[in-house]
């Protein structure tokens, strides 16, 4: 059954004007995230935010499940040939001279730091 | 003296009618008198404000002030200020004092506009209410349970707390907070205003902006922040025109309908309101055009899609080491990252920070990320095709008088506002009826750096009707009048 979920989600336009009305695909789509997307991969997908998830982890799952099936319908649209667009200007970088343009501003910079101490930022202990 | 325009404001201190002492002075008085009930700032700036204002009187005393020199103004809380408190409405941020001016900022402070204070915003700008900010939420002065939107600025310079304010619009929150308080909105152009010192959210999406009791207002500001930012490398080089230089009429101007934007309205009084507006534009002599926008309904989701990828990519900078919240006693590097992020940031955040990472996860990065940015070239190129046959588009700023009810359905909502930034176009929203208790708005999207002649569309606009001075004659009714 999942395996039917993920075909259909990764190549939804095989469905197209086959059997299933726009309505029902949208459900299986919604149940087939709802089945694949477990709380271990809530609990991998916190770990790559540095998260740790809180007690209601079954609502943000329920929650997030919701708004990957949005992110999922996106591809009923054949995008095929259309270059991604990252950002609205294309123009690339501005170059300038290389040059100092900036005084040494790191007292100012470290004086808002939780912990610092000669000039470096401390942490926890990394290595023994 | 707070129902006065900028210009009006202006006038007064060139003339000595009044010191920018003693305006800085009433401002910061209607602060202390409402801003509890309001909670519309984080930061009041009072030592600032006066020191400001009274080195604008001294350049004004001497003759060499700019018209904009000793009016007060307020910057939403993303904008960094100097030695000022600056934290995007994020417990994360909340002991973060700025060590620089943003470049929006340093721009009207050389102007010497007295800034009165930081104003409350959905936390990180990442939701569609105040009610996700650390400070709680921040009430509609013409009734505490209508919307007010993810920028407290709308409620300041609605209630009469700052003569105008600055704003940043990533997903239309500046528009719609706007709208919500029947003010002037303006999103410009995407590089048109550096972002430089504006914390980062969704970067290629969000622009800063101006929330403005009229078009007038913002024109005369926007004409100060506009620019080429070297610190800024989205920043673009372009040609400043006047944005005062106001026509007699709207004769020869093409404004475009999108049906596909039009279907979109669900509440028939938003589409009367539309329709007004068309024909209050023609009779300035503006000709209407049809245009076709067929991406439009993939719009909404592929920009949810990119500004949570955006947000997540970007907010991964708070680590609890430079600046910011730290934990209490982390037990090693990684407790630290998790439990100061875990700790600091908010409900809304999260959500979004653990959908972007999906949206860019190897296993989605195609069908996901880069299927929502080559819908953003189809939507950009929806755009540059109806301005070949067009000068402006005019549409509705929100789709329903309601609030939507649930997390995803309330960033859905947006859908008619976020088709400018996905093109990275310049929009301004504006009053344009009334439904019961709600001011209605509308939008105009221009080409890009056209600013000048959207922001003159829309003077026209208020010169010929008074949809932009309801809510200031209902406010009168009001505690805060």
């Amino acid at each position: 059954m999942v395996n039917y979920f993920t075909f259909l989600r990764a190549k939804p336009q095989f469905f197209d004007g086959f059997l299933l009305g726009k309505e029902l695909k949208f459900l299986i789509y919604l149940v087939g995230v709802r089945v694949s997307f477990q709380p271990s991969d809530l609990k991998k997908l916190a770990g790559l935010v540095a998260l740790n998830l809180d007690s209601d982890a079954d609502k943000l799952s329920a929650d997030l499940a919701q708004t990957f099936a949005i992110f999922d319908s996106i591809n009923e649209l054949d995008t095929n040939g259309i270059a991604p667009l990252v950002n609205p200007i294309e123009r690339g970088a501005f170059l300038r001279e290389d040059v100092v343009t900036q005084a040494d501003q790191r007292e100012q910079y470290q004086a808002i730091a939780p912990q610092v101490e000669e000039g470096v930022y401390l942490v926890p202990q990394v290595i023994e | 003296m707070h129902k006065l325009s900028l210009k009006q404001l202006s006038e007064q201190l060139q003339t000595k009618q009044i010191t920018s002492v003693e305006l800085t002075k009433y401002f910061l008085a209607r602060i202390e008198q409402h801003n509890q009930e309001l909670n519309c700032f984080i930061t009041v700036t009072s030592d600032l404000a006066l020191e400001m204002a009274a080195e604008a009187d001294k350049q004004l005393a001497a003759g060499n002030s700019h018209p904009l020199t000793g009016i007060p103004i307020a910057h939403q809380d993303s904008f960094c200020a100097l030695g000022v408190k600056t934290s995007a409405g994020s417990k994360m941020l909340d002991n973060f004092v700025a060590p620089y001016d943003a470049e929006v900022v340093a721009k009207l402070k050389a102007l010497q506009m007295p800034i009165l204070g930081k104003t409350n915003m959905a936390e990180f700008a990442a939701g569609v209410d105040t009610n996700s900010s650390f400070y709680g939420k921040t009430i509609n002065p013409f009734g505490e349970n209508l919307p007010v939107g993810a920028s407290a600025s709308a409620v300041a310079v609605a209630a009469g707390l700052a003569p105008i304010a600055t704003s940043a619009d990533a997903d239309g929150t500046l528009r719609q907070a706007a709208a919500n308080c029947g003010l002037v909105g303006i999103k410009p152009t995407y590089g048109a205003v550096s972002r430089f010192g504006l914390i980062a959210y969704a970067s290629s999406f969000e622009q800063a902006g101006l929330i403005a009791k009229t078009a007038e207002d913002a024109a005369l500001v926007l004409q100060q922040m506009v620019g080429f930012d070297e610190k800024d490398s989205t920043s673009e080089q372009f040609d400043t025109t006047d944005y005062q230089a106001w026509t007699q009429d709207l004769t020869g101007l093409k404004i475009g309908f999108a049906k596909q934007l039009d279907e979109e309205v669900e509440d028939a009084e938003i589409l009367a309101a539309v329709e007004q507006a068309k024909a209050e534009l023609q009779k300035l002599g503006a000709t209407l055009v049809e245009v076709d926008l067929p991406h439009q309904k993939y719009a909404a989701r592929a920009h949810y899609l990119l500004t949570s990828a955006e947000a997540s990519s970007n907010l991964s900078r708070y680590d609890g080491v430079r600046y910011g919240y730290r934990c209490e006693n982390p037990q090693d590097l990684e407790d630290l990252y998790k439990r100061s992020r875990s700790e600091a940031f908010g409900d809304e955040v999260k959500h979004r920070l653990l959908a972007g990472a999906f949206a860019l996860s190897a296993q989605n990065y195609d069908k996901h990320y880069l299927q929502a940015q080559r819908i953003r070239r189809l939507v950009q190129q929806d755009y540059q095709q109806a301005f070949a046959n067009c000068d402006l588009i005019l549409a509705a700023t929100r789709s329903g008088c309601a609030e939507p009810e649930g997390f995803d359905a309330k960033h859905l909502a947006k859908s008619l506002l976020v088709g400018a930034n996905m093109a990275g176009a310049p929009a301004i929203s504006l009053p344009a009826g009334q439904a019961g208790d709600l001011p209605i708005s509308v939008q105009l999207i221009g080409q890009n750096f056209s600013e000048a002649q959207l922001l003159n569309a829309a003077y026209q606009f208020q010169q010929a009707t008074d949809f932009h001075q309801i809510q200031a004659t209902k406010l009168q009714a009001t505690k805060f009048a």
